[in-house]
């Protein structure tokens, strides 16, 4: 897959993203964010990570806040990956986070409801379309059925929203002291809050 | 951030890893998923383009 040409060390991204390196390590050691570059294997290698790269360690740090294990959170930067991919198919241009990142750019969602994963992309003047419902159980135990697969390839209804949102777009917490009743985050507006430039 | 963001080096790591080689039948959930996904954002993008492309009132005026 081509790259836009920019690079950063750890270092360098850990600068840019406000977070102590050992994190980065972490979500680069649990399969989360593999660097695009070179990848640290024996001594004396380092990682070097894409644009792209960054745009992963951001969304994974902010679902890491909402204690996501690592394999619900390496699922979704797969997809990531895997829609730039199909994307790039048709639009060679595409690249995540650019094309994330112009004014006008579809907002594309991470949605976690009542134990399911979704994935949302809208405009202003559209309904978001919401793709997915897979059970995070399978996700993090690796068994994915049918049903899971004839859910994801059918747009479904928005989640119902059973507890209020905080402003923030993050998440909530149940009243029952359970987690994620539903988790909203957005993907475009990370890839737009990115600092890559300077 | 909270403290779970990475394990401690004491304790056992109870974060299962991702690995889409280890679960290829979620992996190929995941591919189709962003197939659909990026079917939609294309449709978006040609929705844009066609919507910029539109005669608005003023330029039909001219």
């Amino acid at each position: 897959m081509a790259l836009s040409g920019r690079e950063w060390t750890l270092t360098q991204a850990a600068r840019l993203l406000g977070e102590p390196q050992h994190r980065l390590i972490y979500l680069c050691e649990k399969g989360v964010v593999q660097p695009d570059l070179e990848d640290a294997k024996g001594r004396g290698s380092s990682r070097r990570f894409s644009a792209r790269n960054l745009l992963e360690f951001a969304v994974a740090l902010r679902l890491r806040e909402l204690e996501l294990p690592a394999s619900i959170i390496g699922a979704v930067t797969y997809s990531l990956r895997a829609f730039e991919r199909k994307v790039q198919d048709q639009i060679r241009t595409f690249r995540l986070p650019d094309s994330l990142r112009g004014a006008a750019a579809p907002d594309l969602r991470v949605l976690i409801s009542d134990g399911r994963l979704y994935l949302s992309l809208g405009t202003g003047k559209n309904v978001p379309k919401v793709y997915g419902g897979i059970e995070l159980k399978r996700l993090a135990s690796g068994k994915a059925s049918i049903g899971d697969l004839q859910r994801a390839l059918v747009p479904l209804p928005s989640p119902k929203r059973r507890h209020r949102l905080i402003p923030n777009g993050d998440g909530v917490t149940a009243p029952d002291g359970g987690m994620h009743a539903r988790v909203e985050i957005s993907i475009t507006t990370i890839a737009q809050e990115l600092r890559l430039e300077g | 951030m909270n403290s779970r963001a990475a394990s401690s080096p004491t304790e056992p790591d109870q974060d299962p890893a991702w690995s889409p080689a280890a679960n290829p039948a979620v992996a190929a959930l995941l591919d189709h998923l962003a197939e659909e996904l990026a079917r939609e954002y294309i449709r978006l993008m040609e929705q844009a383009a066609d919507d910029e492309m539109a005669p608005t009132p003023s330029r039909q005026e001219r």
